[in-house]
């Protein structure tokens, strides 16, 4: 066996360390979907009618429509009859943290996430979900002093509906697509962030996804309405125990930017990608959307995809407003038998709007990782802008790196621009490190972060050096 | 410090060093000179651990090592350094996290500590002052847009880092401008004592006007086919290779 | 609309299976991923007369009586890969196809032609076999009125042959509003050249594909392209290059314009199989929209399952540069003059590419004709 080829083989060397699961007291919905679930989850949060209504009008029209296969992806079907759709720690309503389960408390230090608020990353705050329910959301007073609203969707549901009525589904429609309508119709909690006009959220705000129960799926919505002039930064983070079986996670996220607001959404997603002989993991079917409504605004997507077996998520931005700005910085690993089909969609229908688009795909082991973009100019978009830049590294020859970007040009003053390529790390590049004293692990490490910088600097500091961690753990000796 | 016995190496069943025999002791300058295709940078790539090279035959020992049984790294963490001929770019890697990485990992070798971050910042100035490099290059990816000649400038200062024993220049004279070579003649020159040694590959003698050597070999067809001081340097400037070639082309 | 026209036309012509196709089959929709931006509703069909045959150049016409040192002329039964109804229509119909196999002999300096010259819904169908070593250029011209002209072509390029395929949809179309379906699958062997250029400035529904497949090792595939959908026109180009060997080369390079209220379609799908290691397959498409009722929708696509590899491909859509007209304007020309002329120049380069000068000089003039230059 040449010593590449052991380099590759080790790869799967890197178990994934996430993998714990926590005895948590739990009630879990009975296994099975049907109108009664949906009225089970609704009547489990007290919903108000209309909220019942929306659920049950999205369940209608998800069972109408066929489970897509466009994607560049290829996986056991969902057996959506097999699911719990519902699961939430027993103990509930907190006062404070001190009544937090502490089997939850201890999962979340595990995970790095602290709770407590004294122990808090200096300016982050956190919304921690576990399984269907929103667990704790930390410095909520605090951010109340400036008129910020974030909690659980759930809660946001009873003390502000105002809000919610008026923008939950307006950016994703409740038959967008297959699994956002399943979402819509059992979504069981997420977070919810309100902020006013002209206010500038003094930190990061933060959810943490966590899957523990099993056989459940995880149907999380979340909703970020940032109002005139306003600013937030917004980051998401999830883990998953290590199962033989894979579990599904159907998210929903809406972002909505008012005139001059700016919202940036990161995600580092750490999803359990199954084992190396890919058995388990999760399917991660994700809808995630922004409207720049107003004038001015801007919304930026920022994503680290490590995890899940299977990814299907295109962040996308709807560039309404005039001189909106939409971009999306992604770094996409794949290894082993991931699967992704990741990319975006840029939808300038407003006048002087611009997006940028940076991909970069690295693939290893016997992985599929695709870019699929789609760019569209409107008739009356006057001025668009846009350049995307799509990249792939291949590390090893069991892999493969596909792109598969789309343009729907219809106004003529538009100007795109694309550009793509795919390479392998070469062995002259390697040497040169090795020349320098720096063996093959370290060195793909910092060529991969190296490759990658465009996407990790848009992140937060914070979230930055975790996710070059990440980075450097998925792809341990994948290169020889 | 570095015995080469009888070596020889080729590439893609390719014989292209057909037994080197050469020794380099500490606080010397040997060059090496040849006309183009003798091998110069065959025997620098072989001496580094360039994997597409095969050794057929031979023995390469660098302070008591036998260093063909070891790794690239290794050889570089014993102080083994080589400026490339062309050395690579890097994107998104910058200079000072390439550099930092280096020096901790040959400091590692060494059983020291890492190096503090001031410490560490005050070294780095104070080499790339040495080869005339401004402090915004630290932040720029590897030779990444960088002119021939920066690139060049940069494979001195990671010399000056490393602080190797012995260091091979590939053609570091190749693609530079008259002040440049200064320049890097200059830094190379200060970085010289008594416990280390370096070896000078060129084509030209230009460069060994201001890196004066003490030892001059002239590689041919795979083997060292004369040695004498830095006059027979001046003399294959003047006379050119021919003759080098004319006398030895029978042995070929 | 022309699906439901079609079984009594069929019927009509004497094709009853055909009819019975058209009466049982489905056609493409945009639903279906490869046919996302091409309309067929759009087609239209009645029936023509057939117009005289006009040879632009000087060349050997492949006919059934054919007669050239080094061509061999023959007829056998092919089978096209089944993806849509076209491919039925087409595959019922081609019972005995014309095939020319070209041998070293073939010497000539000449270009083959092969024109598509149909009054109705017609399938024509070639086999090309070009044999180890032999060189040739091959011209398919599209000539006739109101039709939908279904022309398949199988080619078969064999060691150290080259082969220059040329598909001129322009000259002759002018009478009525053709339209055309064309597809070619070729397969190059080992140290073979097979270099497609296709140019589309006339018609009104053209959709043409080409899949080209290697089946040896250091073998170089062209792939050029302009193509203008002005007044009403759909122009799609597809495009499937199969990297399935090692040390292949691939060029595309394709420019689009669209004006008027043209549609203009580029998808260009490169696959290096996981065999295929040292491929270097480099892809580029530019587009010019010159009318907001235009549109352009391009779709590259690379799939690559090979880490060894040097693949990139660009795409843009934009207008003329700005600073390029006003250096023409700053040198008295006026803006529409200097529009022209760099529309005009945008086209020209692919057209500058073709080697041959016979061909090269007979497709600049009638570019320069359709742009006024």
């Amino acid at each position: 066996m040449s010593k590449d080829q052991e380099l590759l083989d080790s790869i799967t060397s890197q178990e994934y360390q996430w993998g714990f699961e926590s005895n948590i007291d739990q009630d879990i919905a009975a296994i099975g979907l049907s109108e009664d679930t949906v009225r089970f989850i609704s009547k489990k949060k007290n919903e108000p009618e209309w909220l019942l209504e929306w659920r049950l009008k999205a369940f209608e029209i998800w069972k109408t429509m066929p489970e897509p296969h466009w994607q560049n992806l290829d996986y056991a079907p969902v057996d959506f009859q097999s699911i719990s759709y519902y699961a939430e720690p027993k103990k509930k309503t907190l006062n404070s943290l001190d009544e937090l389960d502490p089997e939850i408390k201890a999962t979340y230090d595990k995970l790095g996430i602290p709770l407590e608020e004294q122990k808090l990353l200096a300016g982050v705050a956190v919304d921690a979900v576990l399984d269907s329910v929103s667990v704790v959301t930390t410095y909520k007073e605090r951010l109340a002093q400036d008129g910020i609203i974030f909690c659980s969707l759930s809660e946001a549901v009873h003390e502000h509906p105002e809000l919610v009525k008026k923008y939950l589904g307006s950016v994703v429609p409740v038959a967008d697509n297959y699994f956002s309508a399943l979402n819509c119709a059992v979504f069981s909690d997420g977070s919810f962030v309100y902020i006013p006009k002209g206010v500038r959220c003094p930190m990061e705000l933060s959810t943490y996804f966590r899957i523990n129960a099993k056989n459940t799926g995880q149907f999380e919505r979340t909703l970020i309405i940032a109002d005139d002039r306003s600013y937030v930064s917004y980051l998401e983070g999830c883990t998953a125990p290590q199962r033989d079986e894979n579990q599904l996670h159907a998210a929903v996220v809406e972002l909505v930017a008012m005139e001059h607001a700016e919202i940036k959404y990161s995600t580092v997603q750490n999803w359990f990608p199954g084992d190396k002989e890919g058995k388990g993991g999760i399917y991660n079917f994700v809808t995630k959307r922004g409207a720049c409504l107003g004038n001015h605004s801007k919304i930026s997507w920022t994503q680290v995809e490590t995890g899940s077996a299977v990814t299907w998520k295109y962040p996308s931005c709807i560039l309404k407003g005039d001189y909106s700005v939409g971009e999306f910085y992604s770094v996409a690993v794949t290894n082993n038998f991931q699967q992704a089909d990741t990319g975006t969609k840029m939808i300038h229908t407003g006048k002087h709007t611009r997006s940028r688009i940076v991909s970069k795909g690295i693939s290893a082991g016997k992985s599929q990782n695709s870019y699929r973009g789609l760019v569209r100019v409107n008739k009356r978009a006057e001025g668009a802008r846009n350049f995307s830049q799509c990249d792939s590294l291949l590390l090893g020859d069991r892999c493969g790196a596909h792109t598969f970007p789309y343009f729907e040009i219809q106004n003529n003053s538009a100007n795109v621009e694309h550009e793509a390529t795919t390479s392998k790390i070469g062995e002259d590049i390697l040497f040169y490190f090795r020349q320098r004293g720096i063996g093959e692990e370290d060195a793909v490490a910092m060529i991969v972060n190296g490759y990658a910088k465009e996407v990790l600097d848009q992140l937060p500091m914070e979230f930055a050096v975790e996710a070059k961690k990440l980075l450097a753990i998925s792809l341990e000796g994948s290169v020889g | 410090m570095l015995q080469i016995k009888n070596l020889h190496a080729q590439i893609e069943g390719k014989p292209i060093l057909k037994g080197i025999n050469l020794e380099i002791n500490a606080g010397t300058v040997h060059a090496i000179m040849g006309p183009n295709g003798s091998g110069k940078s065959t025997l620098s790539s072989v001496i580094a651990g360039r994997e597409e090279y095969e050794v057929t035959e031979g023995e390469i020992w660098f302070n008591g090592v036998n260093i063909l049984e070891l790794e690239p790294e290794e050889r570089a963490r014993e102080g083994l350094f080589l400026a490339f001929q062309y050395p690579i770019e890097i994107p998104g890697v910058s200079n000072a996290n390439f550099i930092k990485m280096a020096v901790n990992e040959v400091r590692k070798h060494k059983g020291l500590e890492s190096l503090s971050a001031t410490d560490f910042l005050k070294l780095m100035r104070e080499k790339a002052a040495l080869v005339g490099l401004k402090d915004d290059f630290l932040k720029r990816s590897v030779n990444a847009g960088f002119s021939g000649g920066e690139k060049k400038r940069n494979e001195i200062f990671q010399l000056a880092m490393l602080d190797p024993k012995l260091s091979i220049l590939d053609e570091t004279d190749s693609g530079l401008d008259i002040d440049a070579l200064r320049t890097v003649a200059e830094g190379v020159n200060a970085l010289k004592n008594s416990e280390n040694a370096f070896l000078v590959i060129t084509h030209y003698q230009r460069l060994l006007d201001y890196i004066v050597p003490d030892v001059v070999h002239v590689l041919y067809d795979g083997r060292i086919v004369e040695t004498g001081d830095k006059d027979l340097a001046l003399k294959l400037e003047d006379q050119g290779y021919d003759w080098v070639i004319e006398k030895h082309k029978q042995e070929a | 609309m022309f699906q439901e026209q079609l079984p009594a036309l069929f019927e009509k012509w004497g094709k009853p299976e055909l009819a019975q196709i058209a009466k049982n089959g489905s056609f493409p929709n945009r639903k279906v991923e490869s046919w996302k931006y091409t309309p067929v509703q759009n087609i239209q069909i009645s029936e023509s007369e057939k117009s005289t045959l006009n040879l632009p150049f000087e060349g050997i016409l492949l006919e059934p009586n054919t007669q050239a040192e080094g061509i061999q002329i023959g007829f056998e039964a092919v089978d096209f890969p089944r993806k849509d109804i076209f491919d039925d229509f087409a595959n019922e119909s081609f019972q005995r196809v014309l095939t020319v196999t070209i041998s070293r002999k073939f010497k000539s300096e000449l270009p083959l032609i092969w024109i598509h010259q149909p009054t109705s819904v017609s399938t024509d169908c070639i086999k090309i076999i070009v044999e180890d070593g032999a060189t040739a250029n091959f011209v398919e011209l599209y000539q006739g009125n109101q039709q939908l002209a279904l022309t398949y072509s199988n080619i078969l390029v064999e060691s150290k042959a080259i082969f220059n395929h040329y598909q001129f949809q322009f000259d002759g179309f002018k009478a009525g509003m053709p339209q055309v379906l064309s597809k070619i699958y070729a397969q190059q062997h080992a140290q073979s050249t097979y270099q497609h250029t296709i140019i589309t400035f006339d018609g009104s529904w053209i959709r043409n594909e080409l899949n080209v497949t290697h089946l040896g090792e250091y073998l170089f595939t062209g792939m050029n392209g302009l193509y203008v959908a002005d007044g009403n026109r759909l122009v799609d180009n597809h495009t499937n290059l199969e990297h399935a060997k090692p040390n292949g080369e691939s060029s595309e390079f394709y420019k689009g314009i669209a004006m008027d209220r043209g549609q203009a379609v580029f998808n260009g799908r490169i696959h290096v199989f996981q065999d295929a290691q040292k491929t270097n397959a480099f892809q580029n498409n530019q587009n010019l929209l010159l009318s907001n009722e235009a549109q352009i929708n391009a779709k590259p696509q690379l799939e690559i399952f090979a880490d060894d590899v040097k693949c990139s491909h660009g795409a843009t859509v934009g207008k003329l540069r700005q600073d390029e007209i006003f250096y023409l304007q700053s040198r008295g020309l006026s803006k529409e003059t200097a529009t022209q002329l760099l529309t005009n120049a945008f086209g020209a380069e692919v057209i500058e590419k073709i080697e041959n000068e016979t061909l090269r000089s007979y497709c600049l003039e009638a570019w320069n004709n359709k742009m006024g230059v």
